[in-house]
């Protein structure tokens, strides 16, 4: 992240007071609130997503809403949060706009740094679900939508799983003793979310410790089968493409592209469920953008450029799907119509360090 | 200026009785305090820090770090680090003294390209040395395929992950270095003592083991704990090539400071092997000292 950009506050508030004076005067407010002094700063993960985003969605923004957008490139996980949060307490706002997956939005959330919503804004939120739809600030009020979701699936090569699998337990099938890859962190692979609603019935046992414990007993007899706890998804992409590992958790997006390639894998929505997580946007406390944040947030969650960040991200949509104008097949590569598994966030936020140590007992 | 002036060279003069050898110290001092003294210093304040559970740390003095260290998990990875890392440097050690010592006999046409192919392993990093040995010790393409090709396999296996694995792509990493430690003192090695055992009786592998084995003890030496250190460092091998009950605490170390964003745990466990890996190194030097006195 630079600070190059940042807006220079006193700068702004002159900026801002000129074009408030001016927007005050009747029938003039909607092209002059437009003509920010600064771009609207959106951070996204750097690499394909921010290349997408600042390729396909925000010219579009800008053509529909007249809002000029500086695209980021931020960290992904832990790090996103610290940078971001250093900045705010330091009393900039490098960004006005961040991509968040769960576990940093609620770290991002904690730390304070996050602005309630004010949903009137916002009115295509409606098409949101209910679950993973919208996160709450510490006060219980929205402050983040999810703008897309990710799956993590079972992926298996199609010459050794001719017949394709369904369910979970594969992995646990002894017959793929030394063939399987997971990725090493608990709350990447999710895999204890899986565990649990293949085995357990669902999450509610993951509501105690001693609940997680037994559910951890379970996850480690994978350790006969797993062969490669990645860290890094090139790694098991090479053993997908060698054939070495036929079998493993994967994204669905990167799986796709993955088939695109001409890897011939079976990307399995289990019949447990594949994991559901959301990316949320979340607004940056103290952003000058305020509305124009609100604006853009509305407009990601428009059923048209949910088919657009559809076709081009490869995430799944968070509105219906008859509300959009993907076909089956297009939806089918991107999402689900199956039940799926929303992972138990306790467990890596409240518990992480607890989680995280048990975690490493039971598979080493 | 007169000639004088730029041609003769002046005595470097003594400032308050330090003298200039004193002098030369200064700027690798300060190298060694900007970047080694005054890290670890920051790593160590850290290792106290507390860990505040959302993912970040405040200025504090709490020894929680510390006491999270003590649980089985973390304590089995230190053994096996310490075990697997003196294991290699022996192994290292022990096929690098003889390979040197018949190197260093050859002529200095063979000697020379031997030395530039150990560099060039040296040029190839972690990575490209780990991914390389999971290729060859592949099911699918790797070695065991020419097992079955020559008929002694049925069907090709995975070498890796297994600890085999680990110790093999280390030794390939950590040969060169323990090569290029023993090699000065070797070449500068005194022909006549081996020839002096000759003379004696004595065949040429009973004057390696008696004669020039124990002449260059302090050599062996400082190459054993040069590997074993490095060894200690690394992060990929055992993360690539062996499973979880194979990791060694680099790789919590790793795991923890980057994915969990515990930055004070990590200190904690970094300072814990860097005192270990120090009072080795001392005790090493003393059980030396004491062995030749």
């Amino acid at each position: 992240m630079t600070n190059k950009q940042t807006l220079n506050r006193r700068q702004f508030i002159k900026r801002s007071t000129a074009t408030g004076a001016l927007a005050a005067a009747p029938g003039l407010y909607a092209p002059f609130v437009h003509a920010q002094a600064e771009p609207l700063k959106i951070g996204s993960w750097g690499g394909f997503f921010e290349e997408v985003l600042a390729d396909k969605l925000y010219p579009e923004f800008t053509a529909a809403t007249g809002i000029e957008v500086q695209s980021i490139g931020t960290p992904n996980g832990d790090a996103q949060v610290v940078q971001l949060a250093q900045a705010i307490r330091a009393g900039n706002v490098p960004l006005d706009v961040s991509a968040l997956i769960p576990i940093p939005m609620v770290r991002a959330t904690n730390a304070g740094i996050i602005e309630e919503l004010d949903m009137s804004r916002i009115p295509n939120a409606k098409y949101l679900p209910e679950v993973q739809g919208i996160s709450e600030s510490t006060d219980g009020n929205p402050n983040g939508v999810a703008w897309f979701f990710y799956f993590n699936i079972l992926v298996t090569l199609q010459e050794d799983y001719p017949e394709t699998p369904t369910s979970w337990k594969e992995l646990w099938n002894p017959a793929n003793a030394g063939l399987a890859g997971v990725m090493a962190q608990p709350e990447i692979s999710n895999i204890i979310d899986i565990t649990a609603a293949t085995y357990f019935g669902g999450p509610d046992i993951l509501q105690t410790k001693e609940g997680v414990l037994e559910v951890l007993a379970k996850v480690a007899e994978l350790k006969d089968t797993v062969a490669l706890w990645y860290r890094d998804e090139a790694q098991f992409q090479n053993g997908l493409e060698t054939g070495e590992l036929p079998i493993g958790i994967y994204y669905n997006d990167v799986a796709t592209v993955a088939q695109a390639e001409g890897i011939e894998i079976d990307r399995i929505f289990p019949k447990e469920g594949a994991v559901k997580n959301p990316a949320y946007w979340g607004i940056s406390k103290g952003t000058a953008l305020r509305d124009q944040a609100h604006e853009f947030l509305n407009y990601t969650l428009d059923p048209s450029v949910q088919s657009l960040l559809a076709r081009n991200l490869g995430g799944g949509p968070v509105v219906p799907k008859d509300t959009t104008d993907l076909t089956d097949e297009e939806w089918d590569q991107v999402s689900t119509s199956k039940d799926t598994i929303a992972p138990a966030y306790h467990l890596y936020t409240d518990w992480g360090d607890w989680t995280a140590t048990e975690f490493s007992r039971a598979i080493s | 200026m007169t000639v004088q002036d730029t041609t003769i060279l002046r005595p470097i003069p003594r400032f308050r009785g330090v003298d200039h050898k004193t002098l030369i110290l200064i700027p690798p001092g300060i190298m060694l305090l900007v970047f080694f003294l005054c890290p670890f210093l920051i790593m160590g304040a850290v290792s106290f820090y507390y860990r505040v559970p959302d993912g970040f740390y405040e200025p504090d003095f709490v020894l929680a770090n510390y006491a999270a260290f003590f649980d089985p998990v973390f304590l089995t990875a230190l053994a096996r680090s310490l075990t697997l890392c003196a294991v290699i440097s022996v192994v290292c050690v022990s096929l690098a003294m003889p390979f040197t010592y018949l190197v260093s006999r050859m002529r200095r046409g063979i000697q020379v390209p031997i030395v530039i192919l150990l560099l060039c392993i040296l040029t190839l990093s972690e990575v490209i040395l780990g991914f390389s040995w999971t290729i060859l010790l592949s099911r699918t393409a790797g070695v065991s395929n020419v097992l079955v090709w020559l008929g002694i396999l049925d069907r090709p296996v995975s070498y890796y992950p297994s600890r085999i694995a680990i110790m093999i792509a280390m030794l390939h990493f950590c040969f060169p270095f323990a090569v290029l430690t023993i090699y000065p003192p070797i070449s500068r090695f005194d022909r006549s003592l081996p020839e002096a055992a000759a003379t004696l009786g004595a065949g040429p592998i009973r004057a390696f083991f008696t004669v020039v084995i124990p002449a260059l003890r302090g050599t062996i030496i400082s190459a054993l704990v040069l590997v074993f250190v490095f060894a200690l460092g690394a992060y990929l091998f055992p993360q690539m090539l062996g499973r979880p009950a194979d990791w060694t605490l680099s790789v919590l170390i790793t795991d923890q400071a980057i994915y969990k964003s515990n930055i004070p745990f990590a200190a904690a466990m970094s300072v814990f092997l860097c005192l270990i890996c120090f009072a080795l190194i001392v005790g090493v030097g003393k059980l030396t000292k004491k062995s030749e006195g």
